[in-house]
């Protein structure tokens, strides 16, 4: 009898758990989506494809779509081959201040977009440090280029994303097994032979992987479109554009085709990828690295070395340097020449100054710890249970991953600018919590998959060891399951901190009084030519980041994870 | 007095039979052993034991009570784990710990017993040791001492020694065995190994394609198969089929043996060891004319290939001051086997 009763309890606290997990799903992934579906499709008179006939008609939209898809391919393609070059670069060849190069060309992925396009409007704009010493030295009287539209915002992006196939290739080569190569070339392959038959094959899985995340995010890009873009239209311009004239049904329909282009290039995406997979057999001898010894050849590949390393440091130089700038004392010079910690001071001092940095570290904490809170038990049932549901849980957590900032956050303000038991019968849009939710929203599909990393890496024995010596479920993982993938949980709190700190699309549509985020006050100093305050925040984000991800190396290093 | 009867236990995996209507008591105390190779359906039936899996058909009854439908933290039955399972996060006192602190014992009652239980395994003075720093052997202690901690009724052991290396294997085999007949707990033990099987079982059960096809002791087991199976999994051993004609059995090749009386089946299994292998020529019942095709030596026997009359029989001697060493490829020999040592059986 009492077992019976602790075997229902067991069950209420499971059932519990369970209906508050699919509650969050529901309430802030699921609904707000089909809110934005239903209002693509619903005029005054109820259903109408009215809306997705004034897209084609409207001026812009069509060109705007072909852009996006456009810019998405571009995207794949010069970070493919930038990444591609790198990783072999690396991996390939012995120069010094290898590892630190290593380290270094990683470090695009910690900064957030914003700083980014910040920093190259300063050194690569009309009126930019790189820009105007090119004129000076040159003696010309026009602009060199033009660093805006598609080749500025392709730039921005070859900068930002080059990363993931840098990263997923150099992996993907340290696992080619050397003994592979030996045998092949034991047979009598010629180096091209290996190279096409071997290599190829081993990272064409890590360059479709890579492929995946660069075409996702250069469609779904906002920032450099909205700063730099010019007359480039894409799509997640012009859902803003719609927003702005508060035509919310074309933003919902502009929302949707995104989507849709988003998921059907995910999964063709995926379908090359399964098709491409393969896992090598034994752990065998890497490749080992050449040693230049041609005197100028090493000459050349320090040289190389040396603008990449000037290359990707010189925007976070830049920002640092400018934060020092005095304001109003850099108008028409080319360089600054007067500097102080005044910036400093202000965002320390001026509580209106501070609140934005406050918040932001605020709103990105709560995002976080929502999104370990919901993405443990998630991963949890899509891992170790044969829970019927298991499947709506990953579709319904996975989901946002298929959506853009600006899909999240016009999804968040159709669904929320109404009152609904998902938001206890208020009215989220202009509240606080709002942005905080669209955030956890944004982040949730990447703590999922640290925490499921953590979780597929944990042996099943563990549990029925805990199970056969008398423990519960409840104690088995309070005591054993959880201790064991806290890394994996803290890695992915802190990736997903590092995200929203800096994080700009949502926040340009959902913030307010409330909750103005470091982002926007950049943004905002930037227009208020207060560029020194504008970098003095850019330089607390992006030492944040930095602490943050050495805290995530650690941890990562503890939990024996695979990010 | 019986202890665990498995009774009609059966369990499919999708289109597999795992578990193909298993049913046989263990006695209290003894040293049990589920033998076969992988895939035969031992390691399922041990997890349905443990609670991890449940059975599709069937009942599992410990000590008269039915514990099918109880849950496996309810069931005090101890398990070490093929991968010993520590927990990675917890030291070795922590780990041997754990599951007395479930029971609500006070601390100083745990001490004592993670003491005594760490003294057993002789790990005396490792409490503070990170899982990490420890041995494969080492290892293996603590998982022991885990389990045996809380005093389970029934300890099972999932192939425990397949991830030490042979010198530690033979060493730990020892170890087990006395600690168990020094707790009298009872034990199951799963292996595809019967070498392990045949030197530290009370009783083996010979486990093929999900079912169990033959229990006994060591002794019967490797001494009387009850058919080719068994008697080709456990031990070397030639194996004819042959026609049976009252004491008689006819090979393939024509030749006839003499057997035990009234034995049934349709194959001869005979050990190598069984089999004399000589120069000289006597004429005797049972005793062919061979040449030797093959010798190979590994030290402790010397092993013939002997063809006779295009049938092949593997003999082995030992490799002792007696051994006729004259003996060499090419030679022509004499064979010699006891009707007593003829096993006839039937097909498995």
């Amino acid at each position: 009898m009492y077992r019976m009763i602790t075997h229902k309890r067991r069950n209420i606290i499971k059932m519990v758990g369970f209906l508050t997990v699919m509650w969050i799903l529901g309430g802030y992934i699921l609904y707000p989506t089909l809110k934005t579906i239903g209002m693509s499709f619903t005029g005054k008179q109820g259903f109408t494809l009215l809306f997705y006939k004034q897209f084609f008609v409207i001026k812009g939209n069509v060109e705007a779509l072909g852009n996006t898809l456009v810019l998405g391919f571009s995207t794949v393609i010069v970070c493919g081959i930038i990444g591609t070059a790198l990783a072999f670069y690396v991996s390939y060849f012995n120069f010094p201040f290898k590892d630190f190069t290593y380290k270094l060309l990683l470090t695009p992925l910690m900064l957030p977009g914003i700083i980014i396009v910040i920093a190259f409007i300063q050194l690569y704009g009309e009126s930019g440090m790189i820009t105007k010493t090119i004129e000076i030295l040159f003696g010309l009287d026009r602009v060199p280029y033009v660093f805006s539209g598609f080749w500025g915002i392709i730039f921005v992006h070859a900068y930002t994303q080059y990363v993931y196939f840098f990263m997923n290739v150099s992996v993907a080569i340290k696992h080619i097994d050397y003994s592979v190569i030996e045998a092949a070339k034991n047979l009598g392959a010629s180096k091209l032979k290996i190279f096409t038959t071997i290599i190829i094959p081993f990272i064409t899985p890590a360059i479709i992987a890579s492929s995946i995340i660069t075409f996702m995010t250069g469609i779904g890009s906002f920032t450099a479109p909205s700063l730099i873009g010019d007359h480039y239209k894409v799509l997640t311009t012009q859902i803003l554009l719609a927003k702005a004239n508060n035509y919310m049904e074309m933003a919902a329909v502009q929302v949707i085709l995104l989507m849709i282009v988003s998921i059907v290039f995910l999964e063709v995406f995926r379908y090359y990828e399964k098709k491409t997979h393969f896992t090598s057999s034994v752990n065998g001898v890497g490749i080992k690295p050449i040693d230049i010894e041609n005197k100028w050849l090493r000459t050349l590949f320090m040289m190389l070395s040396t603008i990449l390393v000037l290359f990707i440091i010189l925007p976070v130089l830049t920002i640092l340097i400018l934060s020092f700038v005095k304001s109003g004392t850099w108008m028409i010079e080319i360089y600054p020449k007067e500097f102080s910690l005044d910036n400093y001071m202000k965002i320390f001092v001026k509580s209106r100054a501070f609140a934005p940095f406050m918040s932001s570290i605020n709103m990105s904490i709560l995002a976080s710890l929502l999104g370990a809170f919901v993405a443990v038990p998630c991963s949890y049932i899509i891992v170790k249970t044969k829970c019927k549901f298991k499947f709506i849980v990953e579709v319904l957590a996975m989901l946002p991953w298929t959506m853009p900032a600006s899909a999240i956050a016009i999804n968040m303000i159709n669904a929320f600018n109404k009152p609904t038991i998902f938001s206890f019968k208020g009215i989220l849009v202009g509240t606080y919590i709002i942005l905080p939710l669209a955030y956890f929203v944004k982040i949730l599909p990447l703590i999922l998959r640290t925490t499921s990393i953590s979780l597929y890496n944990l042996s099943d024995t563990y549990d029925e060891a805990s199970k056969s010596l008398g423990a519960s479920w409840m104690y088995t993982f309070r005591r054993i399951t959880l201790p064991i993938i806290m890394p994996g949980i803290m890695a992915g709190i802190l990736l997903g901190f590092i995200r929203c700190v800096g994080e700009y699309t949502t926040s340009v549509y959902l913030y307010n009084v409330w909750n103005k985020p470091i982002s926007m006050a950049m943004v905002n100093a930037l227009f208020e030519y207060e560029i020194g305050l504008a970098m003095a925040y850019g330089v607390l984000i992006i030492l944040l980041t930095a602490i943050v991800s050495s805290v995530i190396t650690r941890l990562v290093n503890i939990g024996r994870i695979q990010l | 007095m019986v202890k665990l009867v498995l009774r009609d236990i059966s369990k499919k995996f999708e289109d597999t039979t795992a578990v193909d209507y298993v049913d046989f008591s263990i006695d209290e105390g003894s040293f049990f052993t589920f033998l076969g190779p992988s895939g035969c359906g031992k390691t399922t039936l041990l997890r349905m034991i443990a609670g991890f899996i449940k059975p599709d058909t069937g009942r599992i009854l410990l000590r008269n009570k039915d514990i099918t439908h109880i849950p496996s933290e309810n069931r005090e039955i101890g398990m070490v784990f093929q991968n010993y399972a520590l927990f990675p996060h917890l030291n070795v006192y922590e780990n041997i710990a754990y599951g007395l602190k479930i029971k609500r014992i006070t601390k100083k009652e745990i001490g004592n017993k993670v003491e005594k239980y760490l003294n057993l395994v002789r790990l005396e003075g490792y409490e503070n040791r990170k899982i990490t720093e420890l041995s494969g052997g080492e290892q293996q202690r603590v998982a022991l001492a885990r389990s045996l901690v809380v005093e389970p009724k029934v300890l099972l052991l999932d192939e425990p020694l397949s991830n030490l290396d042979a010198k530690l294997r033979d060493k730990m085999r020892i170890e087990i065995r006395d600690l168990q007949k020094e707790l009298g707990i009872t034990t199951i033990f799963v292996t595809h190994d019967q070498t392990e099987a045949l030197t530290m079982s009370d009783k083996i059960a010979v486990f093929n394609k999900g079912k169990c096809i033959q229990i006994g002791t060591p002794r019967e087991i490797y001494a009387a198969p009850t058919n080719t199976f068994v008697a080709t999994f456990v031990g070397e051993t030639n194996l004819f089929e042959a026609e049976i004609i009252d004491d008689e059995a006819k090979l393939n090749n024509g030749i006839m043996m003499d057997i035990k009386k009234s034995s049934t089946g349709s194959y001869l299994s005979i050990r190598p060891q069984d089999i004399k292998i000589s120069k000289e020529f006597k004429n005797m019942r049972n005793t062919f004319k061979g040449k030797v095709e093959k010798i190979q030596f590994n030290g402790v026997v010397v092993e013939y290939i002997v063809d006779v009359v295009r049938t092949k029989f593997k003999v082995s001697a030992l490799n002792n001051i007696y051994i006729d060493t004259e003996i060499n490829v090419g030679d022509e020999v004499s064979i010699l086997i006891h009707k007593n040592t003829i096993n006839v059986l039937n097909n498995a």
